[in-house]
């Protein structure tokens, strides 16, 4: 009877310690997903190693790049990155991406082909799955628009609208918060509308005009 | 959809500050005004999301209005009602507020 309550107790311990454990590794994964930002440059290549070759250039990158990150923060109120996108009169991109990646060229990270793009390595940033599969969908879902639907949707954009003047050259820098604008991200699927005999009557003598 | 009002003038109940203060997060409320630009100016927009709500004639004459929209403030957390007047060429803001704020309010 002594060994059968013993054995019980053993295996009460065990299974303590292993729910804390994995409410431990619970709370570790929060707080990672809550620090992970990436560097500019793994950024660049997790996306580069996810597009398809034949569909890897230069607009893509930076037009993938920035609906990823709008995207992102549109759904969780912070950054992906450190990169900074700036308005130029072909829409949003990576603040300076042409020097980036000549750099990103030169230490054997990518290969420039006119255009064309292809990564010689894997990002280095390990990053939590639930943040992979977002990303991932996004660019998914982006890659397999045309270099101009890219453009012309871009310049859709409210952040984008707000800040450019049209520069040739890089423009102001787009401010990230501006992505709260966004709502073309939203799926349509679970609108609900009011009962319409719920809407408010407004007293019409009383309205005056919308002060901006 | 048929988006003829743009350049309609917004109105508001006289109210509508207090509501915003207590309804929308301070972050919102620049966001808010951008899309009330949008409405005015360009109700197609897509960053506003424009819907019409099907409503039935005896409700919009109770109500006294030609149409009920919506429009997305943040993704869906917080929405805009407003309502259409054709003959005085009018917005009306009805009302803001999250999902939980609107459903408890028409409930």
């Amino acid at each position: 009877m002594k060994f059968v309550k013993l054995t019980l107790f053993f295996l009460f311990c065990i299974m303590r310690t292993e729910v804390k454990n994995q409410s431990k590794n619970m709370i570790k994964s929060k707080e990672k997903n809550k620090d992970f930002i990436f560097n500019t440059k793994d950024f660049i290549l997790y996306i580069l190693n996810r597009i398809e070759p034949a569909r890897s250039d230069k607009i893509r990158l930076n037009k993938i790049a920035f609906f990823v990150e709008f995207a992102y923060i549109f759904y969780n109120n912070k950054d992906l990155s450190n990169i900074k996108y700036a308005a130029i009169d072909k829409g949003p991109v990576i603040d300076h991406y042409d020097t980036i990646l000549k750099e990103m060229a030169k230490e054997k990270l990518i290969a420039i082909n006119g255009y064309a793009l292809r990564p010689l390595t894997n990002s280095k940033t390990t990053v939590p799955t639930n943040i992979a599969n977002f990303i991932e969908s996004i660019i998914d879902k982006y890659s397999k628009l045309s270099k101009s639907e890219l453009i012309s949707l871009s310049h859709e954009t409210d952040s984008y609208k707000i800040t450019t003047d049209n520069e040739k050259k890089m423009g102001k820098i787009i401010n990230k918060k501006l992505a709260s604008l966004e709502a073309f991200f939203c799926d349509d699927n679970n609108n609900q509308e009011i009962e319409e005999k719920n809407l408010p009557i407004l007293d019409k003598s009383k309205l005056v005009e919308y002060e901006l | 959809m048929n988006y003829k009002f743009n350049g309609y003038r917004i109105l508001v109940e006289k109210k509508f500050k207090k509501i915003i203060r207590k309804n929308l997060p301070q972050e919102y409320r620049e966001v808010f005004d951008e899309k009330i630009k949008y409405l005015s100016n360009n109700p197609e927009h897509p960053s506003l999301n424009t819907k019409q709500f099907h409503v039935s004639k005896k409700i919009l004459n109770n109500l006294g209005v030609d149409e009920v929209w919506e429009f997305y403030i943040n993704r869906k957390q917080y929405r805009c009602i407003f309502y259409l007047s054709h003959l005085d060429e009018i917005i009306i803001i009805a009302y803001i507020g999250n999902h939980t704020q609107v459903k408890n309010k028409f409930k």
